[in-house]
C-alpha cells in the first residue's frame, strides 16, 4: 500500500536505480570491461585525490559529488559481482568447491558491507543544537544515572562531580549512581560480603558528598540493563540521560540535548558520541594515538550523521538521552540481549519514535588498555550484534521503514566480519599449499573486474571515511578482532541466548613491557602465512606457467602478513605508567593561566592536563620551581567561564626539544569545591574534546596508509621479537645461573 | 547354400593364385579408388566404401574383433544373385588357425583361412540376398586372430586385419520389380535405399505457370530420397500438341498414352498438369477422375517398373496445392492408386531453430535443451575405443553474450564396472579435445548431470559437434597369459542430458556458403523458406531442370520442403522476398543487383585477393593504446589488409560458380549458381549436389568443375550479423566495440542517477530534518 502512494518522483527514482543495477549487469567482453573499469577507477582516483579539496570548496554540492563517487564504485563493483558469480564458480574437486564457496561467501559478505555502508552514508547530516526556552520552569526534568558495577570510586567521583555540575537548572535534573557491586545479594555473598559492603557504604559516602543519588537494588538481573531499569523504579524525569562509569560529561551536555525533545514529541533518543581521551591498546602499542584517527571516530563522525539521516541512529549505551515515557513503552532497556542499548533503540524505532544523533563529543571516556580487555569488550559487542541478528533481525521488526531495516543490517551484519576476515587470512594457502582451484579466471580478467573493483572499493572508503579512518587500519582492526570473535560468534549462532555481559575492564595501569597472552594465534597465522608465501615461491619455480596466479596470490599473502605483523607488534603491550591520560591543550590558547611564584604571578602556557595533573610551559626564566615545590596557580576555566585558583606540587621538570622549560604539576585538590572545578577544567569544556578530535583527522592516500602500515607493522613487530629475544635470553641465563649456583653450593 | 563352403573353397583358391600371379595387373587395377556405386548390363557394383560412408580401410584388431556394414536392399528390386568380393590384408604373424569369417544378418555365410604365408587375400562369397525382405541388412565381419598358441596379449600389434573397403565390392544381380501403385508405397518408390548415386527424375510439365508446383514435386521426392541425391531433368510438354495421341479406342487401358516421348527417358516421371492441360496427355477415363486437386501414382505404361506420379486439379491453384500435399512427405497417404484433396490448412512464416535449425523444440524456461531434442537418442558404446557418440548443435560465439566463456552442458551417462583408472569419456567440439571425464569407479557409476564446459571461443559459426569419445580400459589389460577382458566395457550416454543454448532466432554470419550447405540459411529461416524466393534466370529446360535440382537438395538438407519458397522466372514480379536464389546467367540481371555480386562473375569482378596489409600511423585510441601500453599513447599503428583484385573478360569456361553476398537491392542474402551456358550449369548443378561437392561450399564463392571438384574459393573480408539475438547480447556487443560510447553512457547512467538520488535525498532532508 505504501507502494501506492508514491510519488511519481519515487517511480522514476527507483526506475532508475533499476537501471543502474540492470546496466551494471550487462556483459562486456574483457577489453571493453578494462577500458570501462579503469576509466572509472581513474575516475575515482582523480576524485578521491583532491577530495579535501573539494570539501573545503565545494559546499553544499558536495553531496552530490559524495554520489556520483558513491554511485562510481558501486557501478564497478556490481560489474565485478555479476562476473564474480557468472563466471568464477566452477566445479573441479570438492576441496576446490568449499574453498571457493568459502570465498565466495566472505566476498559476498564484504561486497553487502560495502553496498550498505555506501546507503548508510549516502546523505549525512549534521544537526545544530535545539535552543531551549527561556523560562527554565519549561525544561524537562532529568534523571542522570551513572550505572556501575566493580569500577573504583575515583573514577566515579570525577563522572559524578562533572555530572552534578552540568549546567541545567539545579532543581531540573538529578544525578543517580545506580551500583550493582553493592546490592544486596552481593552483600550477603560471605566470599564478597565485605567488600561489597565497602563499596556500599563508600560510594554512599561519596554519593551524599558530591550530591548524587545512591541507588541499588536486591539482586544482579539482567546485568547493565536490569540496572537501569531497577533504579528508572525510583525516579521520575521527563528524560533519562545515561552515563557509563568513567563517561564523565561535559557542562553543555543537556543544553545542547534537551532542546530536541522539545521540538518533536516523537523523539525517543539523542545520542552523542563516545570521546575516549586514552588510546586503545592498537593506538597505544603502535604509537598512532597522536596522530591518527582513532578508531571510535569513523563510527561517531561520519556513520551515525548518516544513520541519522535515515532516523536509524541508535542508542551506543551511554553519553545519550532517552525520553523516559518511550523507555516505559518498551517495559524498560531491553535485556534479551547483552547489547541493550541497540536492542532498546530498534524497539522504540519499530513504534514509529524517531532518534536524533548529535555530533559533538560530549563525555570523555576510557578505553580497555590492554588487548584482554579490548577483546572482552568486542566479543561482547560482536555476541551482542549477532544475538540481535538472530533473535530480534531487522527484518523481522514491524513498523520499520526499509531505510531503517538497511540501516540496522548494516550496524548489525557487520559484525559477522570475523568470519570473512579469517576466511581471506587462510585462503591464500588453498591455491599455494593444496593447489585448488577456487576461482576461475585468468590474468587478464583479475585485471579487468577484480583489481578495479578492490582499488573502487578502497577509494570509496577513503572518500566517505578518510578523515577518520586510514585506509587499511579497519582491516587491522578486524584482524586482531576476528582470532577471539569467531569462537564467541560460533558460540551464539549455536545458542543465540548463552552469552553474559562481561563488563570491560578500564583505568588499567600498566607497570612494565609485556606481551599478551593472547597472541599466540597471531604467530600461528604469521606462520601459516610464511608457509603460504615458501609454497608460493616454489611454485614460481615448479610450475612457471602459473606466474600470474600465483604472483597475485602472493601478493595477497603479503598483505595478510602485513596485517599479522602488526597484530603481533599490538601483542606486546607497553607500559602505562601515568595515572591518567593528559588531554592535549598547547594548541587551543583557551586556558589562560598564571603561576604564583616567589611572590609573584607569572603567566605560562598549559600544554596538556588531566584530572590528576598537568603540564605546563614556563614561558620566563625567572621560575625554577624545585621538584616537590608546592603551587598556587590562576586558570580559565573555559566550561565555568570564570578564573579560579588551584594547587599543584611540582612532580618533574623538563627542558623539550625546542628549548623551553615545562613542569609538570600534580594537582592537589585541596576541598570538594577544587575538585569540582578540575573536573570542569579537565573535563567540563566540550570544545576541547572537539579539537582534539578535529586536529587528529585528515585524509592520507592509500598508498600512504598502506606504506604507513607497513612501516609501523615492521616496526612493532621487531620491537616484539627484539624483546621476546631478550626475555628468552634472560630466561636462558638466569636458568644457567641457577644451574650454576646450585652447582657450586 | 549347402554348397556354399564348397564353392567358396574354390573361389578363395582361385582368386588367390590369380593374385600371385597378377599383382602388377592387381596393383594397377586398383589403383583408382572406387567409392561410388556403379553399374554394368549385368549388375550392380557397390563398393564397400559406399556402405560404411568412408573410403578409409576397415581394422579388425585384438583377439576377436567384429565389425558390420548396414546393406540396403530396396523394394523395387528383385535380387537374382549377390556376391562380395573381398580384398583383405592379415597380418604375417598370424597363427593358423586364424580365420575371418563373413556373416549376414549375424548368420556365417563364409569363413575364410588368415594364413601368415598369404598376407593379401581376394575371396569371393555368395550372399543369400535373394528371399531377403527390403530393408537394411547387417553385413558382418569377425575375426579370430592368433599370433601364439597360448598365452597370448590381446593388444598385441601383430593382431591385425584390414579389409580394403574400396576395392571390396558388393556385386548385386537385380531385375526391377513392377511398382505399386498404391500412395501409401510412395516412399518404395522413391527409395534410398536405391542402388544410385544420383536418382533420376523426369518432371514434365504442361503450362509454365506450374513452375512452383514443379518446385514442390521436386521437393516432396527429394526428401523421401532423405540423402539421395535427386537429378531432375525437366520437360514441358505442349498440351495440345500431342492431341491426336489420345485419340483411342475404350478398350486402350493405357493411363498417359501422351507421354509416349518420356517413355523413353530414365527414371521416373512426376507429370504435373492442370485436368484441362492434360487432356492430350492422360487418357479421358483418368481426366474424368481430376475433379479437384488430385494426386496419383500409375505404372508408366510402356514400363511397369517405372512410376508415374500426377499431380493435378481444375487449375493451377488446385495444382500447386496438389503438389504441396506431395511435399509434405511425412504425410500419411491411403493405400489407394489417386486421392482428391478436399483441402490443405497449410500456415505460412513458422519458425523453428532453437539449438538445431531443424528442431522446432525451444529450450526450456532455464535455458537447457535436452539432447533429445537435437535428435540425439540415448547411445550405449562398447569396447575400448568405440565410435563417438556425437551431438549436433546450431551456435555461433556471437550468440553468447561477450563475457561467456563457457556454454554449459550437463551430461548424464553410466559405465560399467571394472573399469582401469584411465578410463575416461573424453570431449571433443569439432574434433578438438576440451575435456574428460574420469570413469574410474571400479564398481561402475551412473552419473546424471555431471558438468562440462564447452568453450565458446572454440565454437564454429553454425553447426557444431559434441563428440563424447570414451577411451575405456578396464582392469584387465591384458599381456603375456593375461586375457583382456573387455565385455563388461560399457558407456551409456543418456538422451536426456542437456545443454544450455541461447535461444536462437535465425542468427547468422553471411556470407557463408558452407552455411547453405549444412543448413540451407538463410533460405530456411524460417522454416517453410517464408520470404525467400528461388529466380530462373533463364527460360530454357536445361536452367530449370538445375533449379528444380538445387530446390531438391535444399529441401533435403532442410529435411523439410520449403512451401512457403516463391518460384518464379520474373525478379520485376517478387514482393517483400528479401533471400534470392539465382540460377542461370547472370546477365539478366538488374544493374543494382549487378553491380553488388563481388566474386567469380566474369565481365564485373572476379576475385579481390587478400594478399596482407598496410601499416599507417594513426593517433592512439584509449583502446589501441591499453593494448601495448608500453606504446606512444599519441601515435599507433594501425594495419589495414589490401587486396589485389582482379577481373576477367572472358567466362567461367567449364567451371560453375556459387556467389552469396548481401544485398541491399534485395535487403536480404543473394546466392547465385551460374555457368558459361545452361548445359553446364545443369551438369555443374548435378556435380554439386553430389555429397563432395555440396560438402565443399565454402566462403562466399565457390568455383567447381564439372566433374565435381572444388577449384576455388573466394573468402569476404567482412561479415554481416543477421538475425535475431537477445536484445541485451546484441547490446553487449556493440558496446563492446564501441568503448567510449560505452564510457559515455556509463557516465551518463551514473550522473543522472546521482542528480536523481541527490534531488530525493535533499528534498527527504529539507522536509524530514529541516534543522539538520
Amino acid at each position: 500500500m505504501k507502494l501506492l502512494h508514491a510519488s511519481p518522483s519515487m517511480f522514476l527514482w527507483g526506475g532508475l536505480l533499476l537501471f543502474y543495477v540492470y546496466a551494471a549487469s550487462f556483459s562486456l567482453n574483457v577489453a571493453a570491461q578494462s577500458i570501462l573499469a579503469w576509466s572509472l577507477v581513474g575516475l575515482l582516483f582523480v576524485i578521491q585525490a583532491n577530495y579535501t579539496r573539494l570539501e573545503q570548496h565545494l559546499g553544499a554540492t558536495l553531496r552530490l559529488f559524495r554520489l556520483v563517487v558513491i554511485f562510481l564504485a558501486v557501478f564497478v563493483t556490481l560489474r565485478y559481482l555479476a562476473w564474480r558469480l557468472g563466471s568464477t564458480i566452477g566445479y573441479h574437486d570438492p576441496f576446490s568447491l568449499l574453498g571457493a564457496i568459502l570465498l565466495l561467501a566472505a566476498e559476498l559478505y564484504g561486497i553487502a558491507i560495502y553496498f550498505l555502508g555506501a546507503f548508510v552514508n549516502a546523505y549525512p547530516i549534521k544537526r545544530q543544537a535545539e535552543p531551549l526556552p527561556d523560562d527554565p520552569d519549561l525544561w524537562p526534568t532529568v534523571d542522570i544515572l551513572v550505572p556501575t558495577y566493580n569500577e573504583d570510586a575515583g573514577m566515579l567521583e570525577t563522572t559524578l562531580l562533572a555530572a552534578t555540575q552540568i549546567r541545567y537548572p539545579k532543581h531540573r535534573f538529578k544525578v543517580w549512581l545506580c551500583d550493582d557491586g553493592g546490592t544486596v545479594q552481593r552483600r550477603n555473598r560471605p566470599d564478597i560480603a565485605e567488600q561489597s559492603w565497602a563499596r556500599f557504604h563508600e560510594l554512599n559516602a561519596l554519593c551524599e558528598n558530591v550530591g548524587a543519588t545512591y541507588t541499588t537494588r536486591e539482586k544482579n538481573l539482567h546485568a547493565k540493563a536490569g540496572n537501569i531499569n531497577s533504579a528508572l523504579e525510583h525516579c521520575h524525569g521527563d528524560l533519562v540521560v545515561i552515563l557509563d562509569a568513567d563517561h564523565v560529561p561535559t557542562v553543555d551536555f543537556l543544553e545542547n540535548t534537551v532542546g530536541f525533545f522539545l521540538k518533536d514529541p516523537k523523539l525517543f533518543l539523542v545520542q552523542t558520541p563516545h570521546y575516549f581521551i586514552n588510546p586503545d591498546p592498537l593506538e597505544r602499542n603502535l604509537r598512532t594515538f597522536e596522530h591518527m584517527p582513532s578508531e571510535n571516530e569513523m563510527f561517531y563522525t561520519v556513520i551515525q550523521h548518516g544513520l541519522d539521516f535515515w532516523n536509524a541512529s541508535f542508542f551506543c549505551g551511554s553519553a545519550a538521552v532517552l525520553r523516559r515515557k518511550h523507555i516505559d513503552l518498551v517495559g524498560g532497556v531491553a535485556g534479551e540481549t547483552i547489547t541493550e542499548d541497540a536492542e532498546t533503540a530498534m524497539g522504540l524505532h519499530g513504534l514509529g519514535y524517531n532518534s536524533v544523533y548529535y555530533g559533538k563529543p560530549m563525555v570523555a571516556g576510557l578505553q580497555p588498555e590492554t588487548f584482554s580487555g579490548f577483546t572482552v569488550q568486542r566479543m561482547r559487542w560482536a555476541q551482542g550484534m549477532v544475538q540481535i541478528f538472530l533473535l530480534k533481525n531487522p527484518w523481522s521488526q514491524p513498523n520499520m521503514t526499509i531505510s531503517q531495516r538497511l540501516a540496522y543490517t548494516s550496524s548489525v551484519f557487520f559484525w559477522f566480519f570475523p568470519f570473512a576476515r579469517m576466511v581471506f587470512l587462510i585462503i591464500p594457502g588453498f591455491f599455494l599449499l593444496f593447489g585448488l582451484q577456487i576461482y576461475d579466471a585468468n590474468l587478464q580478467e583479475f585485471l579487468a573486474y577484480a583489481l578495479p573493483h578492490i582499488l573502487a572499493a578502497i577509494f570509496l572508503s577513503n572518500v566517505l571515511y578518510g578523515k577518520t579512518r586510514w585506509p587499511f587500519v579497519s582491516e587491522l582492526y578486524e584482524t586482531i578482532q576476528s582470532v577471539y570473535s569467531l569462537p564467541a560468534i560460533i558460540e551464539v549462532l549455536r545458542s543465540p541466548r548463552s552469552p553474559s555481559f562481561a563488563v570491560t575492564p578500564k583505568g588499567e595501569q600498566l607497570g612494565e613491557d609485556f606481551v599478551s597472552s593472547l597472541s599466540k594465534p597471531f604467530y600461528i597465522l604469521f606462520f601459516l602465512n610464511a608457509l603460504f608465501m615458501a609454497a608460493g615461491v616454489l611454485r614460481l619455480i615448479f610450475q612457471p606457467e602459473l606466474v600470474s596466479i600465483t604472483s597475485i596470490t602472493m601478493v595477497w599473502a603479503s598483505i595478510n602478513v602485513i596485517f599479522i605483523l602488526a597484530a603481533i607488534g599490538i601483542m606486546l603491550e607497553k607500559a602505562q605508567k601515568r595515572a591518567a591520560y593528559r588531554i592535549n591543550t598547547e594548541h587551543t590558547h583557551a586556558y589562560p593561566m598564571s603561576l604564583e611564584y616567589a611572590g609573584k604571578t607569572w603567566p605560562c602556557t598549559l600544554l596538556n592536563l588531566s584530572h590528576s595533573g598537568m603540564g605546563v610551559r614556563i614561558d620566563h626564566a625567572a621560575i625554577r620551581p624545585k621538584a616537590g615545590e608546592n603551587l598556587g596557580f590562576d586558570i580559565f576555566i573555559p566550561a565555568l567561564g570564570h578564573v579560579r585558583r588551584l594547587h599543584a606540587k611540582v612532580v618533574g621538570i623538563y627542558t623539550n626539544r625546542y628549548g623551553y622549560e615545562q613542569i609538570g604539576l600534580e594537582l592537589n585538590a585541596e576541598d570538594l569545591g577544587e575538585k569540582r572545578t578540575i573536573a570542569g577544567l579537565v573535563y567540563g569544556w566540550s570544545d576541547l574534546s572537539e579539537y582534539n578530535q578535529d586536529a587528529r583527522q585528515k585524509r592520507i592516500s592509500p598508498l600512504s596508509g598502506l606504506a604507513y602500515l607497513t612501516g609501523t607493522a615492521m616496526y612493532h613487530a621487531g620491537e616484539h621479537i627484539i624483546f621476546l629475544t631478550r626475555e628468552y635470553t634472560q630466561q636462558v641465563i638466569h636458568a644457567l645461573r641457577v644451574r650454576l649456583l646450585g652447582r657450586i653450593h | 547354400m549347402k554348397s556354399y563352403p564348397n564353392k567358396l573353397k574354390i573361389a578363395v583358391q582361385f582368386l588367390g593364385l590369380l593374385l600371385w600371379a597378377l599383382t602388377a595387373f592387381g596393383h594397377a587395377a586398383h589403383a583408382a579408388p572406387r567409392t561410388i556405386i556403379s553399374h554394368t548390363e549385368e549388375a550392380t557394383l557397390i563398393p564397400l566404401a559406399v556402405l560404411n560412408a568412408s573410403p578409409a580401410p576397415l581394422d579388425l584388431r585384438g583377439l576377436s574383433p567384429r565389425s558390420s556394414l548396414s546393406l540396403p536392399v530396396p523394394a523395387r528390386m528383385k535380387i537374382e544373385s549377390s556376391e562380395l568380393e573381398l580384398y583383405y590384408t592379415n597380418s604375417i604373424s598370424l597363427e593358423a588357425r586364424s580365420m575371418l569369417a563373413v556373416s549376414l544378418n549375424d548368420r556365417i555365410v563364409a569363413q575364410l583361412p588368415l594364413k601368415a604365408s598369404q598376407p593379401d587375400n581376394a575371396a569371393r562369397i555368395s550372399l543369400p540376398l535373394q528371399d531377403q525382405p527390403a530393408g537394411y541388412h547387417g553385413l558382418g565381419f569377425f575375426a579370430a586372430l592368433h599370433f601364439k598358441g597360448s598365452c597370448e596379449d590381446g593388444s598385441a600389434a601383430e593382431l591385425f586385419t584390414q579389409i580394403d573397403m574400396q576395392q571390396s565390392t558388393l556385386r548385386l544381380r537385380a531385375v526391377r520389380k513392377p511398382i505399386l501403385s498404391s500412395l501409401a508405397h510412395l516412399d518404395e518408390l522413391f527409395d534410398k535405399r536405391l542402388w544410385l548415386n544420383q536418382f533420376p527424375l523426369n518432371i514434365v510439365s504442361t503450362e509454365p505457370a506450374l513452375l512452383e508446383a514443379s518446385a514442390l514435386a521436386a521437393q516432396g521426392v527429394a526428401l523421401r530420397l532423405e540423402f539421395i541425391p535427386l537429378n531432375i531433368n525437366y520437360q514441358t510438354v505442349d498440351s495440345g500438341g500431342s492431341a491426336a495421341s489420345t485419340q483411342k479406342t475404350s478398350q486402350d487401358t493405357s493411363y498417359f498414352p501422351g507421354l509416349a516421348a518420356q517413355s523413353d527417358t530414365q527414371g521416373d516421371i512426376v507429370l504435373i498438369g492442370s485436368r484441362q492441360s492434360l487432356a492430350a496427355i492422360v487418357s479421358p477415363k483418368l481426366l474424368e477422375q481430376i475433379e479437384g486437386a488430385y494426386l496419383g501414382l500409375f505404372p508408366l505404361d510402356s514400363d511397369p517398373t517405372r512410376g508415374v506420379v500426377l499431380i493435378s486439379g481444375l487449375d493451377a491453384q488446385q495444382v500447386t496445392e496438389a503438389a504441396r500435399v506431395f511435399a509434405l512427405h511425412k504425410l500419411a497417404l491411403p493405400d489407394r492408386q489417386d486421392i482428391h484433396i478436399k483441402s490443405l490448412d497449410m500456415p505460412q512464416d513458422f519458425s523453428r531453430l532453437q539449438g538445431n535449425p531443424n528442431q522446432s523444440n525451444p529450450p526450456d524456461e532455464h535455458g537447457w535443451v535436452s539432447f533429445s531434442r537435437l535428435d540425439f537418442a540415448t547411445t550405449t558404446l562398447q569396447g575400448m575405443y568405440p565410435k563417438p557418440a556425437e551431438l549436433n548443435f546450431w551456435a555461433f560465439a556471437e550468440m553468447f553474450d561477450p563475457q561467456q566463456r563457457n556454454l554449459t552442458a550437463e551430461l548424464s551417462f553410466a559405465y560399467g564396472a571394472g573399469f582401469d583408472q584411465k578410463s575416461a569419456l573424453n570431449i571433443l567440439l569439432n574434433g578438438k579435445f576440451i575435456q574428460a571425464l574420469h570413469l574410474d569407479n571400479p564398481h561402475g557409476e551412473q552419473v546424471w548431470r555431471t558438468r562440462i564446459n564447452i568453450p565458446v571461443a572454440q565454437l564454429k559459426a553454425g553447426q557444431n559437434t559434441l563428440s563424447l569419445a570414451p577411451s575405456l580400459i578396464g582392469i584387465d589389460v591384458g599381456g603375456e597369459c593375461k586375457p583382456i577382458f573387455s565385455n563388461n566395457l560399457y558407456v551409456s550416454i543418456a538422451d536426456d542430458s542437456r545443454i544450455a543454448l541461447p535461444a536462437n532466432n535465425g542468427f547468422m554470419r553471411l556470407p557463408d556458403l558452407s552455411l547453405l550447405a549444412r543448413t540451407g540459411l538463410p533460405y530456411t529461416q524460417p522454416y517453410d523458406g517464408y520470404g525467400g524466393a528461388l529466380v530462373i534466370l533463364d527460360d530454357d529446360i536445361e536452367t530449370h531442370s538445375a533449379a528444380l535440382t538445387l530446390m531438391g537438395k535444399l529441401a533435403q538438407v532442410n529435411k523439410a520442403p520449403l512451401t512457403g519458397l516463391a518460384v518464379t522466372r520474373d525478379l520485376a514480379s517478387l514482393k517483400g522476398d528479401h533471400n534470392l536464389l539465382l540460377v542461370g546467367s547472370p546477365a539478366n540481371l538488374p544493374e543494382a543487383l549487378k553491380n553488388e555480386i563481388s566474386t567469380f562473375i566474369p565481365g564485373l569482378r572476379w576475385q579481390n585477393l587478400a594478399v596482407g596489409v598496410q601499416e599507417s600511423q594513426i593517433q592512439a585510441s584509449l583502446q589501441s593504446w591499453l593494448n601495448t601500453p608500453l606504446q606512444s599513447p599519441l601515435a599507433a599503428r594501425r594495419f589495414a589488409p589490401v587486396s589485389a583484385n582482379l577481373s576477367l573478360e572472358r567466362g567461367l569456361g567449364q567451371s560453375n560458380a556459387a556467389v552469396q553476398f548481401q544485398s541491399k537491392f534485395s535487403g536480404g542474402t543473394v546466392t547465385l549458381f551460374s555457368a558459361d551456358d545452361p548445359q553446364r550449369l545443369r551438369n555443374g548443378i548435378n556435380q554439386l549436389i553430389g555429397f563432395d561437392t555440396w560438402g565443399a561450399l565454402n566462403g562466399n564463392g565457390m568455383l567447381w568443375s564439372t566433374s565435381g571438384g572444388a577449384l576455388g574459393f573466394s573468402f569476404p573480408a567482412n561479415h554481416s550479423f543477421v538475425g535475431d539475438i537477445p536484445a541485451t547480447t546484441w547490446i553487449s556487443l556493440n558496446l563492446s566495440d564501441r568503448p567510449w560510447l560505452l564510457i559515455a553512457l556509463t557516465l551518463g547512467i551514473i550522473l543522472t542517477t546521482s542528480l536523481m538520488t541527490w534531488f530525493m535525498l535533499r528534498r527527504s532532508a529539507r522536509r524530514f530534518k529541516p534543522g539538520a
